[in-house]
């Protein structure tokens, strides 16, 4: 168990900035993601963490240890990549005794240990068996194995599903979530898919660029993103963007798209936190979730256009309306009646807008 | 035009059958797509209707002519493939440009600039045609492979999986353009995947392929709320297909499902006990798709299964809640709110209207 800290973290490659004095506090027992695209310097803050790479300024922290100058072997964390590398002439028993003994821990206790994560990653029936002889789910299980066995003080993971077969991957997401929350071992998962971060964090760090553009929970970062880039990278399909101006209309605030001159009421929740930005022109965002289609004129329709294209994906259906050339998408029902070429009228959940300064990027509406 | 038919289509590689006897018909307009796992004999499929494999055995017919002998520049097909390999010395103009000027094709300049321009205006790469490869992103890439096979116009598109090493939110976004495209042309097509969402999306039809057999043909709903055999129920839809496998009991009247060890009964929906016939005391497995199980924590009455909470695990729009039911785990769609405990004490109820039954030996459904 640790808490985690990393203060003013710097990595430079040379003249290349990777990791630009981040900070970030992790808590203990908390599952922590550290999402981004390839290239924004989450790799290099984990291996850093790990002790495998070494750190250009800053510090970091478990509990009240300084770790900077802490070999990888001291710092006692498990670490599970892509590969999971199991020893192909040992049986699955002996692949998780392997951590244990390479400690010096006694055989009786050896044995409890491996029968209990056995049962908890439903090894039982294959403790026999060597690694080519189980399936790919009951290897990874077993890599899991080797990493939870030891109870070191962190776990961490470098992308571990990166290269997993869907099937598969949806599984191991499963097992991976479950095992942090019946161990609470503070867990730091480095991984560029938002959808498995979305999925399995207690709080999310997004970098781009080698910066922290935001931390929080899933919650907060899917319904208060701090700024475009991160509005834009978390969510499938993603935020729809409208550029408008605000405009009174008879004594309601409302947004004015700068294109089509359709209409979003600003509701007064948002209106008081927007202050002086009412003046420019600013960058409205809707989700997918939040916009109901009709192909029938509604009183409180705010935006129409026609079908471009509807994909019905079984649980549910993505609309997609050309508004004035721009193309909008819209989570629906998976059965939509609307044929290419229709009339559709859009009704936005204003409540749930998000609104932001083209300029500067940021969330008008964060504090 | 456009109208492709397989016959009995067979492939033999050596001594290992790739696919056996295959057959279905491609309307003219219609994109079919052929859905299956790695190995599962779609690219073969797709080659033979190419003319890049000789068919083994069986026929095909592109319009109405029998094109088992034709070369595939005599077919009037164009194919696109997994890695879109442009020319790197050339521009994206030249790229697309390419396959007009070969010799056979003898498209006249002006005709090509106008393709070009079409072609390039529906991706939207119109901006990029000065552009070489190396200066083009992944996506932009991926646009002009697909371009250079749309400008070819010809009577049927076949497409190998043309999505495969592309990023989530780009796939995505190209598999929606791609259907809007396809739309827009209404042009015959055939498309292989092993991503059953992109079946779900462009297919009018999907063909499942298991193993080089036809499993099911059906529309994207015949094949999502009827799958013909457990195959079929596990390949699309995620999470997958829910199986239990159960023994069916009559008590005096009322017939019922029960698990193995005893703890879950569930009667037999009306729509089922029709066309289940005299099967008491037989294993059967009951199926069902998640979104079709609901959690409830009362211990009321109904088609209810008792188990503990394994994982919850949020989406976006939803959540997926694993129960352990004695020896199987049940998963169930739900609010994405969900608060729940592992190991938490829950009940699931199984919509019987959904319920599928299928017989354990055969994996070929039964009811409803």
């Amino acid at each position: 168990m640790s808490t985690i800290a990393l203060r003013s973290l710097w990595k430079k490659y040379g003249k290349v900035e990777a990791v630009k004095g981040i900070n970030l506090q992790i808590q203990d027992g908390e599952f922590f993601c550290i999402l981004g695209p390839s290239g924004c310097g989450k790799t290099s803050t984990m291996r850093m963490i790990a002790g495998i790479e070494s750190i250009t300024a800053g510090e970091i922290w478990f509990d009240n240890q300084l770790v900077n100058d802490l070999a990888p072997v001291k710092r006692d964390v498990a670490m599970a990549f892509e590969t999971y590398a199991l020893y192909p002439p040992l049986t699955v028993k002996e692949n998780l005794a392997f951590p244990l003994e390479a400690r010096g821990e006694p055989k009786a206790r050896i044995n409890e240990r491996v029968e209990e994560v056995a049962k908890i990653l439903d090894l039982v029936d294959v403790l026999d068996q060597k690694p080519a002889q189980i399936s790919g789910g009951h290897q990874q299980r077993v890599s899991l194995g080797r990493c939870i066995i030891r109870k070191p003080r962190v776990f961490l993971f470098d992308e571990p599903l990166s290269h997993v077969d869907s099937e598969a991957r949806r599984k191991m997401r499963g097992e991976v979530k479950r095992l942090q929350q019946m161990f609470k071992t503070t867990s730091v998962y480095v991984t560029h898919d938002q959808s498995e971060a979305m999925a399995l964090a207690d709080r999310i760090s997004v970098m781009n660029l080698g910066e922290v553009q935001q931390t929080g929970t899933p919650n907060e970062i899917y319904h208060h993103p701090h700024n475009l880039f991160v509005a834009d990278f978390i969510g499938e399909p993603p935020f729809n963007f409208f550029d408008c101006s605000v405009v009174s209309d008879g004594g309601q605030l409302a947004f004015r798209t700068q294109v089509g001159n359709h209409r979003i009421l600003v509701p007064n929740t948002i209106k008081e936190r927007m202050g002086d930005s009412l003046d420019r022109v600013l960058r409205v965002g809707v989700r997918p979730m939040y916009i109901t289609p009709s192909l029938v004129e509604q009183e409180d329709s705010q935006i129409h256009g026609t079908v471009y294209v509807f994909e019905g994906l079984g649980e549910e259906g993505v609309l997609t309306v050309d508004v004035d050339g721009s193309l909008i998408r819209i989570l629906t029902e998976p059965d939509f009646e609307g044929k290419p070429g229709d009339r559709v009228w859009l009704n936005v959940d204003s409540s749930r807008i998000q609104v932001f300064d083209p300029k500067t990027t940021n969330n008008v509406l964060s504090c | 035009m456009g109208e492709v038919v397989l016959r009995d289509v067979r492939k033999r590689y050596g001594d290992f059958e790739a696919v056996r006897g295959v057959g279905f018909n491609v309307g003219e307009g219609e994109c079919v797509v052929i859905l299956g796992p790695s190995g599962a004999g779609k690219t073969s499929i797709l080659k033979m209707v190419a003319g890049l494999e000789e068919v083994t055995a069986g026929e095909i017919y592109i319009d109405g002519r029998l094109v088992n002998n034709l070369e595939p520049h005599e077919r009037d097909v164009a194919m696109t493939f997994e890695t879109y390999a442009l020319y790197p010395q050339f521009s994206v103009y030249d790229n697309l440009a390419f396959p007009l000027r070969a010799p056979r094709h003898k498209v006249p300049e002006v005709e090509i600039a106008e393709r070009v321009a079409r072609v390039s205006g529906m991706l939207g790469i119109g901006g990029l045609l000065d552009r070489l490869p190396a200066q083009l992103s992944q996506g932009q890439k991926q646009r002009v492979g697909l371009g250079r096979t749309l400008v070819r116009e010809p009577s049927v598109f076949l497409f190998d999986e043309p999505l495969a090493h592309v990023d989530a939110k780009i796939r995505n976004r190209m598999r929606m353009e791609i259907k809007g495209i396809q739309q827009q042309l209404g042009c015959t097509s055939v498309f292989v995947t092993h991503d059953y969402v992109e079946a779900l999306a462009l297919g009018s039809r999907i063909a499942v392929l298991n193993k080089g057999e036809l499993q099911q043909i059906g529309t994207p709903r015949d094949v999502f709320e009827s799958p013909a055999n457990e195959f079929v129920a596990r390949i699309v839809g995620d999470p997958p297909f829910n199986f239990m496998l159960c023994t069916l009991v009559s008590d005096g009247g009322a017939r019922t499902f029960v698990t193995e060890d005893g703890l879950c009964k569930i009667p037999v929906p009306m729509e089922v006990e029709r066309k289940i016939g005299d099967r008491t005391g037989q294993h059967l497995k009951l199926g069902i798709r998640p979104m079709y199980v609901t959690p409830t924590f009362s211990a009321q009455e109904g088609p209810l299964v008792r188990g503990s909470v394994y994982v919850f695990e949020r989406r976006e729009t939803r959540g997926i809640l694993t129960v352990r039911v004695g020896e199987t785990r049940l998963t169930a769609m739900t609010d994405p709110d969900l608060k729940v405990q592992i190991d938490q004490a829950i009940c699931l109820r199984l919509d019987p209207d959904r319920i599928r039954v299928f017989d354990p030996e055969s994996t070929q459904v039964i009811a409803p």
